[in-house]
């Protein structure tokens, strides 16, 4: 393994910017053509639909622009980026048949320990495929499926075409449509009706060579009165020229059924990160996303809840925390289709060093949903003078039952606390970093405790030398 | 280059050589600007749809020589004012006036049409004419720290009406207040329309000299008018330590197109204070923009509206801090029947080193249809650590327990919701300290609840 001293000065304290060496069973060309998707679509050995949907995804992307109304993209050379790199070795069911330095980076990573400790299933994508998918045998006895993505079409092509795209079509949006057209791993889980799975499953991404692109695609089926919760984590290595992360993740809950799903981003600080997350909740379920945005040079992220029937809710806990150099452009969407619907945002951004944080969201109520309503909260956090936050809400109300409220606050670190705690014998690095974590801690007491530790440690190392 | 639809017009408002420079190139600038679109972030929920080639200019109308000749709304209206003076417009030009008191004039406070200012105070006008609303958007593209990535800049397009109202204004009113000087009597200009299927263009601009203090209310009623357009420009000067008061109030009739970007450029430790009420027109896009350029600067931005039928009434607010220390706090309330459109764009703009903001917005929507729609959009785009700076927005209902409340107390529920409705639109005027304005409100406010 490699590290990239000629980075290091930018990256300063990520620790994961080690890389290794590039061995691969297949590389595409640098940049999109149709002959790059036609060769992804032949590596997994599709089905004719799924090629076609990937082709006219591709014609969509061609047609659309680039969006301008977001986070500056114009660093963003679509041309420079392998969109598919198959590693050696696929798709294990047990870490001894994964290539050892790709067994090594997620040992490095502390998976296979996590997922020995405390989780019901692991997946781990490596560029742009699955290395490893597996699930504890006491959830697959009770019908839970957790596979990666290509699997999921293979075994379950039913159910798989039933909800796939139907939730972000390639329309959607231009990095729908190139996600849509080469689209390689990711995760497809189906909980049946009534099962509770009540550890997390977690599926880990990690980009290792310069210049690629990662495009999953993770579809999760919650089945009536059926729980989960999923957590995501991902890193890349540290170089000079970026890299390219798309996912579309598309989650299905269905009545009665509650799911959560925990994204941990701390992509190198050379990733452009530009997803689409949308649930679609019906009568009485409930979804939540805890979303914590901490790495990554920009960031364009925004899960969405779509209530579609009475009684549904969604929630989402957003934490963002923006240093030199990076625009986290997060946020979140609620829209209302049905009656007595509810929603939830929270969002908590901290900026420093020049780093721009921003939320960015929608609550929509459409006509006929009567009695529902949303809150939003955004709090940002500047640390120093050159520190920058915005708020960029949207509330279309078509309803004159709906109730809405919005409220945004803006603040610094202050003075008189650092002052005490410094008295009680903390250094003013300390005193800011527990300050920081008393900031967050509403939404990091919603993650599983390690997660919480390791969120808590992240934002420390982020706080190294940023007051004073 | 083809004729524009509006070379006439403009080669005949005629006036000194740098105006006519002026129009001219303003007129250049819409030529070459689209209608903003849906694309358009500032203007997402308002679409203009407007064949500039088959507008024409209202027609010019005689002067008159007393108040008994004026239109009866005008003459309804002066009759309850307390303004010290005023000019009442019809169309594109002034039809009667009432001269300052002398003691004013004496003191050196102008108050005037600006066609007459440009003649007779040439130096005055051309020192701040266009400085705070000139034909492009302002550029108010937020200033951050280096190495930051950067903010939206205004689309072009923004400057569309803009550039309109600068190429081809006929008159309004124009106020100068010297040094020091207070007064104390509102002034005031009455703008009425009386052709359908015309445009006017029309500018206002009010200079508050240093530590001087003026109120000034611009006030617009007409009848129906079917496919009229009234395009306006209001340019507010606050000099250090000054105060000045806008009151704008839209009461157009059904028909009218409203869209009037409002601007204070206010200095160290002055204050504006601003009062938006829309009531009236078909579409109505009004900005109201506070740069707060001095340290120690204040404003204040208060509105009120009801849109009912299919009005669409776009409220668009700036409060850009441009300087330490300074202060704004905005109060917007709203009320949307039937199946009108109520837009509100609100955005807090604190540039790096603007230390010590304090400013506030605040959105209230009353909703009591479900075929109205509400679009708010407040924002924040904050460069400086060391501030306070919050919004609120809320949309809901008439507040249930209140309405049983007056129900059992044997108020039927119609009427019982009109007063609600009242008192939540009339809450905005608690803090406006005008009192025959606000008498007039009230009464606007009472036609339109149906309470009167």
């Amino acid at each position: 393994m490699t590290v990239n001293p000629e980075v290091n000065d930018i990256n300063n304290t990520y620790e994961y910017g080690w890389s290794n060496p590039e061995r691969y069973a297949v590389k595409a060309p640098k940049g999109l053509s149709r002959e790059v998707v036609e060769m992804i679509s032949r590596n997994k050995d599709e089905p004719q639909w799924m090629l076609d949907f990937r082709l006219k995804a591709l014609e969509i992307f061609y047609s659309k622009p680039m969006p301008t109304w977001g986070a500056d993209l114009s660093g963003l050379n679509l041309d420079e980026i392998y969109y598919y790199i198959k590693p050696e070795g696929m798709n294990a069911r047990s870490w001894d048949d994964v290539p050892d330095d790709v067994k090594k980076t997620f040992e490095r990573l502390g998976i296979p320990e996590a997922e020995r400790a405390a989780l019901a299933g692991v997946g781990a994508q490596y560029e742009s495929e699955m290395v490893y998918h597996n699930l504890k045998e006491e959830w697959e006895k009770l019908g839970v499926v957790f596979l990666s993505i290509e699997d999921g079409l293979k075994q379950y092509p039913d159910l798989f075409r039933e909800h796939f795209a139907t939730i972000v079509p390639p329309e959607d949006n231009k990095f729908a449509a190139i996600n849509s057209a080469v689209w390689s791993g990711g995760s497809f889980v189906y909980v049946p009706k009534g099962v509770k799975v009540d550890i997390p499953l977690q599926t880990y991404f990690r980009i290792n060579a310069e210049s690629s692109g990662q495009f999953e695609r993770t579809l999760i089926i919650i089945d009536e009165g059926a729980q989960a919760h999923y957590i995501e984590g991902c890193t890349a290595p540290a170089y000079n020229s970026d890299s390219f992360h798309s996912g579309v993740i598309e989650i299905v809950v269905k009545e009665g059924a509650r799911f959560r799903y925990s994204t941990i981003q701390n992509w190198s600080h050379n990733v452009y990160n530009l997803v689409t997350q949308r649930a679609a909740v019906y009568g009485h379920g409930v979804m939540e996303w805890v979303d914590g945005n901490l790495g990554s040079k920009v960031t364009m992220k925004y899960p969405a809840c779509y209530l579609l029937e009475e009684g549904a809710r969604g929630e989402v806990l957003s934490i963002a925390m923006a240093g030199r150099g990076q625009h986290q452009d997060a946020g979140a969407k609620i829209v209302h289709f049905a009656a007595n619907t509810s929603g939830s945002i929270v969002s908590k951004s901290i900026s420093k060093d020049s780093g721009r944080s921003s939320y960015r969201g929608l609550v929509k109520i459409y006509e006929g949903a009567r009695n529902a309503k949303t809150n939003v909260e955004c709090d940002a956090l500047l640390l120093d003078e050159e520190a920058r936050t915005d708020t960029y809400p949207y509330i279309e109300i078509e309803e004159k039952t709906a109730r809405v409220g919005h409220e945004a606050t803006v603040s610094k670190i202050n003075d008189e606390q650092i002052l005490y705690l410094q008295s009680r014998g903390l250094s003013e690095d300390q005193a800011a970093g527990l300050i920081v974590r008393g900031f967050i801690e509403p939404i990091a007491k919603e993650l599983p405790l390690e997660y919480a530790v390791e969120l808590n440690r992240l934002i420390e190392l982020e706080m190294e030398g940023s007051v004073g | 280059m083809t004729q524009t639809p509006f070379t006439t017009e403009l080669l005949a408002a005629g006036g000194p050589e740098w105006l006519t420079t002026k129009r001219r190139e303003s007129l250049d600038l819409f030529n070459t600007l689209e209608v903003p679109h849906e694309g358009v972030e500032a203007w997402k929920y308002t679409q203009v749809s407007v064949d500039f080639a088959e507008l024409r200019p209202h027609g010019k109308r005689e002067r008159v020589a007393d108040v008994a000749s004026l239109p009866a709304s005008v003459q309804e209206r002066l009759n309850g004012t307390d303004v010290g003076a005023f000019l009442v417009l019809d169309g594109p030009d002034v039809v009667y006036r009432t001269e300052l008191p002398a003691e004013l004039s004496a003191k050196g406070v102008i108050f005037t049409d600006l066609k007459t200012a440009v003649e007779q105070y040439p130096d005055k006008v051309q020192q701040y004419l266009y400085s705070v609303v000139p034909a492009e958007v302002p550029d108010d593209t937020t200033i951050a720290a280096p190495g930051t990535t950067p903010s939206k800049s205004p689309d072009p397009s923004e400057g569309k009406f803009s550039a309109l109202a600068a190429a081809l204004w006929t008159n309004g009113a124009f106020v100068y207040v010297p040094r020091g000087v207070e007064v104390e009597l509102p002034l005031g200009s009455f703008r009425v329309m009386s052709e359908a299927g015309t445009y006017t263009a029309t500018r206002t601009l009010v200079v508050a000299e240093a530590n001087s203090s003026v109120t000034f209310i611009d006030e617009q009623d007409s009848e129906d008018l079917p496919g009229t357009y009234a395009i306006g420009a209001v340019e507010l000067v606050v000099k250090d330590g000054a105060r000045l008061r806008y009151v704008s109030i839209q009461n157009w009739g059904k028909g009218v197109t409203h869209i009037q970007r409002q601007r204070g450029d206010v200095g160290k430790d002055a204050t504006l204070n601003s009062l938006v009420v829309t009531m009236g027109g078909t579409l109505s896009r009004t900005e109201m923009q506070s740069y707060l350029r001095g340290q120690g600067s204040d404003s204040e931005m208060l509105a009120l509206y009801f849109a009912n039928d299919d009005q669409h009434f776009d409220h668009y607010t700036l409060q850009h801090h441009a300087a330490a220390n300074a202060h704004s706090d905005l109060l917007y309330k709203g009320v949307g029947d039937d199946s009108s459109v109520g837009v509100f764009s609100g955005m807090i703009k604190v540039d790096l080193h603007a230390q010590k903001t304090d400013a506030y917005q605040k959105h209230r929507t009353l909703m009591l249809s479900s075929d109205a729609r509400n679009y708010s959009v407040p924002q924040l785009e904050i460069n400086a650590n060391d501030v306070r700076c919050s919004h609120g927005s809320t949309t809901g209902p008439v507040d249930q327990e209140q309405l049983f409340f007056l129900r059992s107390r044997g108020i039927s529920r119609e009427l019982a919701e009109k007063m609600l409705v009242t008192a939540f639109l009339e809450d905005v005027l608690t803090r406006v300290p005008l009192k025959s304005v606000v008498a007039y409100i009230e009464g606007i406010i009472a036609k339109k609840v149906g309470a009167a």
